[in-house]
């Protein structure tokens, strides 16, 4: 989550400020961009703010907002996170964690901004994917995940295919979501049809399946929810 | 009345009972919907339903389809044939 602990780190909060005298949470300004982002002047990044992102208030919604928007005005359904603003540079935070998962134990330390490398899901967009450059940049995008996370068990898990990609689009699995199945779901061997040796990371239903051979080993293959249907779309992410 | 429409479910169908991820029951006939729409473009042509099978599995899913392996290419060539199937039951309507 993005810590809001005091007004120096309260980014990410839609261009607003909080009193911190009281201990709580007081919004000082409401929506800098007006009902474009909601008709709540003082919600911000859908009310869900532990997997949106928004440093300056002006960008949510452009992909389809969860609530107000269901269909997504550029997107499918279920598409809530968007990308940081332009010209803003993430801190450096690097994070090594002790390897317990599939593929090699001694690849090299990841940070948070290697996740799901950016360069390698928009070399996918030429396999026939019907994501844009800004959909698969979101989805795509890293989100303060580290913040939240002190240990990972895989070492820089990428989609490994278009397939992978698009399904967590559809399904609402930000990064930082399915981080945190990496890090607390359990795992579960299981196999391809043809065979394929796979692992189940499920967290309270919600699943990452990672591939371990081949190709894709440690990339992930496919993301999706055993819960009842939410935003309209069947596996969505279930919290 | 949009023959196209159903023969896409019937493809659908195919696809979600084979299930090549796999994924859990209540979710397998929305993973494929794309590639049935696909299929439907591709049309009855053995040859091209084949590779694209091949393609999907190899490729587009990474499932570990090995085209050395007798029993995978019997299991896409089932596939194939249900496809074709569909597609006569189509022409027929």
């Amino acid at each position: 989550m993005v810590a809001v602990q005091s007004p120096e780190n309260a980014i990410g909060l839609r261009g607003c400020a909080y009193k911190s005298a009281t201990g709580r949470f007081k919004w000082l300004n409401h929506d800098p961009i007006q009902e474009a982002g909601g008709i709540n002047l003082y919600r911000f990044c859908g009310n869900d703010p532990i997997d949106l992102y928004d440093p300056f208030g002006l960008l949510f919604g452009q992909g389809g907002d969860a609530e107000q928007n269901p269909a997504g005005v550029n997107g499918p359904v279920g598409f809530s996170f968007s990308t940081p603003q332009p010209g803003y540079t993430a801190p450096p935070q690097p994070y090594t964690g002790p390897w317990m998962g599939p593929g090699d134990p001694n690849a090299p330390a990841y940070t948070p901004y290697n996740f799901l490398p950016y360069q390698g899901l928009m070399d996918m967009m030429g396999n026939g994917s019907y994501l844009t450059p800004d959909q698969a940049a979101a989805v795509a995008t890293p989100i303060d995940f580290a913040l939240s996370m002190p240990e990972a068990r895989v070492t820089c898990p990428k989609f490994g295919t278009t397939h992978a990609a698009e399904r967590a689009f559809e399904r609402g699995f930000s990064p930082s979501r399915i981080s945190q199945v990496l890090k607390d779901g359990e795992i579960t061997p299981q196999v391809s049809r043809f065979g394929n040796p796979q692992l189940n990371f499920n967290l309270g239903g919600n699943q990452v399946i990672i591939d371990t051979t081949g190709r894709n080993a440690g990339n992930i293959i496919n993301t999706f929810s055993d819960w009842t249907p939410l935003h309209g779309t069947k596996g969505y992410w279930s919290w | 009345m949009n023959t196209d429409f159903n023969l896409e479910e019937e493809i659908n169908k195919v696809l979600g009972a084979w299930n090549p991820m796999p994924v859990p029951e209540f979710l397998a006939l929305d993973e494929y919907r794309y590639y049935a729409t696909q299929i439907v473009l591709i049309g009855c042509d053995v040859d091209k339903l084949r590779t694209y099978l091949k393609q999907l599995v190899s490729e587009k899913l990474s499932v570990g389809y090995d085209d050395a392996n007798p029993e995978h290419r019997k299991d896409i060539e089932r596939v194939v044939e249900e496809l074709v199937q569909l597609f006569k039951k189509g022409d027929a309507h």
